[in-house]
């Protein structure tokens, strides 16, 4: 059981080509986990978020996505809106944009239930419950606030609420910390774990903040250049990161040394050859240089590199 | 090197807003050759210090001292010498460059405005010069909108070094980037410190960055500067209960 | 399809571009020869439009009309766009009192129908090209210096403005370099979209008798004198009428084509 990728490729057409933005990517999430996608800007972390939830032109996609066991990507536009929010549900990047300015945030909360088929007093009840379990101290007071009267915190656990109310199987948060101050990264954090009380949702976290995702993840996926590098268990994967890559990335976290790799993320239309992380690796070699590795298994997880095989 | 002292800003929403106290009455040093980190977050005020500082808006009370001249009390283009002298280094890299200049041209700037170089030997300069920036020569041909936000923060950078400033402010320049990306960026900086001498004011929200890259810091809360000292001392032995808290709660996120 | 009209718009501005520059060798007639013997005339190997009234041959009168329209809209357009921009660029960039001064001139010149403020300062100057271009210019600045205002505020405060000024650069330089490129596109999506506007403004006040006179060529005078005959010959109506809205719509594709483009480099140009 669970959500599956095999085979994924996401192609955008630009004006220097077409570009892979999810290159092959097969990789699984387990539905009793929170996973963490992490990677970098043009990693292809947030084109693989978009592409479970169908959200992208079907043109540009191939390979395929399965949901237990049926295949998201052979499902039309109409079965895949009965998928998205009841099944699958999305915590959007940006709180401040994601929710409606004009409508109370209890009403957004209610309008979900009021969907899924409960009355106008169930839906209030159930929402300010929910409120309530999310962490709200005073629900019935944050129902009746506007979006723009709350912190940027309380959005983010109001929009957590608004995905957690379908009771979905899966839910997907996409970069749930980006720009936010510590006290509310903190928040937000409480928040995703709080949610996984809540219901028994797989969650699919996708971050650059290497920190969040090693707290609250079990597993961790980690994507550079379109490609899944490594995944592993959390805590094995940042005490003893197998892909120099991951090795890179962590060491150039503040609080660990802050060290710079070198060299830059490879335009999606000018990819190495081989290896797409051999210019940067301190321990690239011939073989590296012709020949792309795959992703092969490697104790607990497994990794991209001809090194690990 | 660089003294503020008691500086204010409040700033006013339209004719009959409620005022806003920005910075109020902040007085920290920075020594030459020194990083001085500035922490606080959003909507504290540390941003609208750093253009106090270096005269993009103009202060209500206080005074700034550079090499012992107080820069608020010189106007016109008396200012221009220590506009040279004092730079800033901005957090959004793309709007750090104007979007319909080439690199090229935008590098050229700081030449038509100060008396640098002869016209001739300008582009020379500027070639050799992005060398030491990590900066590919094939990019001053491209406009900023197809440069990522790690190199544009390298041209700004090489930009401002151009003049040879002794004091930069550093408006979180790494905010927006990537911590692979922050990791060059911050290297970057401290070579640039440790060849030119040069002073910089870092503000940011990342305590571990600051802890990491600054000796003096100073902790910024509603527009106060609540707290200073030497940055391990700072850590060792907060004395703000804002202090401890934002400690704690960076603390916790590296926890397992 | 958008595309395919967007071209056709740009071919049809460019026929009346070329009528208007080579009126001369293009008019088949003189314009203002008057044939009495010949009022009204269907269209023939001669007169490919037939005659007005006058017997003078409507397509020499649409040719040369197209210049005086044309080009009026164009250069009366061009003195809106300066000094609109002018007076926003220093409102926008002084800010302070002053910036709160001008801005109550342009909501008290907002205010005003510009119609009838064309129609007044007619009254007032006379009729006659150098009027129009005043009454034009006049009535519609205010526009244009809001849009350059809000423009210059959404660029002023970004980090390239501030760092040019923290470069040492002065004002006249940094409004030059960075603000003027970065607020232009938009602006001339705006001023194209006014052309159309102004053809027929002049259009009007030509057809009020407060604009140029008979028997000068133009649009709104052949409407005006076509107001009597139309219902014996309504070529002499339509002919002009058509060029007129053929012409303001042309304009209007372009502009929005335009700003199409411009919304995709993420300039402010929706908010026309």
């Amino acid at each position: 059981m669970g959500l599956s990728l095999n085979d994924l490729c996401v192609r955008f057409a630009t004006p220097s080509g077409e570009v892979l933005a999810v290159n092959h990517a097969t990789v699984s999430f387990r539905q009793e986990e929170a996973t963490g996608i992490i990677g970098e800007t043009g990693s292809g972390k947030s084109v693989l978020g978009l592409s479970i939830l169908g959200l992208l032109p079907a043109a540009a996609v191939s390979g395929r996505i399965f949901l237990d066991k049926r295949e998201l990507t052979a499902l039309g536009e109409r079965e895949m809106c009965q998928i998205r929010g009841r099944e699958i549900a999305l915590v959007a990047q940006n709180p401040g944009t994601s929710l409606n300015p004009s409508l109370r945030a209890g009403r957004q909360i209610e309008e979900v239930f009021r969907l899924t088929g409960a009355g106008r007093r169930e839906a209030r009840a159930r929402t300010l419950a929910l409120l309530e379990r999310m962490g709200f101290s005073r629900p019935e007071e944050t129902a009746r606030r506007y979006p723009f009267e709350l912190s940027g915190g309380m959005r983010q656990r109001v929009l957590t609420a608004i995905a957690a109310a379908a009771q979905p199987r899966w839910i997907i948060a996409d970069e749930p910390t980006k720009g936010l101050d510590a006290v509310v990264r903190e928040q937000v954090y409480d928040t995703l774990r709080l949610s996984r009380r809540e219901g028994r949702w797989g969650l699919l976290v996708i971050t650059h903040d290497l920190l969040l995702a090693r707290k609250l993840c079990d597993r961790i996926v980690v994507m550079y250049c379109g490609r899944v590098v490594e995944t592993g268990p959390a805590p094995a994967l940042f005490a003893a990161p197998r892909h120099p890559y991951t090795q890179g990335l962590i060491a150039s976290l503040p609080h660990l040394g802050m060290k710079p790799m070198p060299g830059f993320s490879p335009a999606f239309t000018d990819q190495p050859s081989g290896c797409v992380f051999h210019p940067r690796c301190p321990y690239a070699e011939e073989r590296c240089r012709r020949e792309a590795p795959e992703l092969t298994a490697a104790g607990e997880g497994s990794v991209c590199c001809h090194r690990c095989a | 090197m660089l003294e503020v002292e008691n500086l204010s800003k409040t700033f006013r929403s339209g004719l009959a807003g409620r005022p806003c106290r920005a910075v109020d009455g902040v007085s920290l040093t920075v020594g030459p050759g020194q990083t001085y980190g500035l922490m606080g977050e959003s909507g504290c005020g540390k941003s609208t210090l750093g253009r106090l500082i270096t005269r993009l808006l103009p202060a209500d009370g206080g005074k700034v001292r550079f090499d012992g001249v107080d820069l608020l009390t010189i106007r016109g283009r008396a200012l221009k010498p220590y506009r040279r002298r004092m730079q800033i280094l901005f957090q959004h890299p793309d709007t750090a460059l104007n979007p319909r200049m080439t690199v090229l041209d935008s590098l050229r700037e700081p030449f038509l405005i100060h008396p640098l170089a002869e016209r001739g030997e300008r582009d020379d300069i500027i070639r050799e010069h992005i060398k030491h920036y990590g900066i590919q020569p094939e990019l001053l041909e491209r406009r900023a909108s197809q440069v990522s936000g790690g190199q544009i923060q390298r041209v700004a950078l090489a930009r401002i070094m151009l003049l040879r400033p002794e004091f930069i402010v550093l408006d979180e320049p790494t905010s927006m980037l990537d911590v692979s990306v922050q990791a060059q960026i911050m290297e970057l900086l401290g070579a640039v410190q440790a060849e030119t001498g040069v002073s910089y004011l870092l503000i940011s929200h990342d305590l571990d960055l600051l802890r990491r890259a600054s000796g003096y810091m100073g902790i910024m809360h509603r527009g106060k500067l609540i707290e200073q000292g030497a940055a391990e001392a700072l850590f060792e032995d907060p004395r703000q209960p804002y202090t401890q808290k934002l400690i704690r709660s960076f603390d916790r996120m590296k926890e397992l | 399809m958008k595309k395919a009209l967007f071209y056709a718009a740009l071919a049809v501005l460019a026929v009346f571009i070329t009528a208007g520059i080579f009126a001369e060798v293009l008019a088949p007639c003189d314009p203002n020869a008057v044939d009495l013997a010949n009022p009204l005339a269907a269209p023939s190997s001669a007169h490919w439009l037939g005659t007005d009234h006058l017997g003078r041959d409507l397509l020499s009168r649409l040719i040369y009309g197209s210049r005086s329209s044309v080009f009026l809209a164009f250069f009366a357009t061009g003195c809106t766009l300066m000094a609109g921009s002018l007076i926003g660029l220093v409102s926008g960039w002084a800010g302070g009192w002053l910036d709160q001064l001008l801005q109550g001139v342009v909501n008290l010149f907002q205010g005003i129908p510009s119609t009838a403020f064309v129609a007044a300062v007619l009254g007032l100057l006379g009729p006659g090209i150098r009027s129009l271009l005043i009454a034009v210019a006049a009535s519609s600045w205010a526009g244009f210096s809001r849009v350059v205002r809000n423009q210059v505020l959404a660029v002023r405060e970004l980090h390239y403005i501030e760092g040019a000024r923290a470069l040492g650069a002065g004002s006249f330089s940094i409004l030059c370099r960075h603000v003027l490129p970065n607020i232009m596109l938009p602006l001339l999506v705006l001023a194209a979209a006014r052309v159309g506007s102004t053809v027929l403004t002049v259009a009007a006040m030509s057809f009020l008798g407060l604009g140029l006179r008979a028997p000068a060529a133009d649009w709104g005078i052949m409407i005006s004198d076509a107001k009597l005959y139309y219902i014996k010959d309504l070529k002499v109506l339509l002919a002009p009428a058509a060029c007129l809205t053929l012409f303001c719509l042309s304009i209007h594709l372009i502009a929005d084509e335009l700003r199409d483009r411009l919304d995709g480099e993420g300039d402010g140009a929706h908010m026309l």
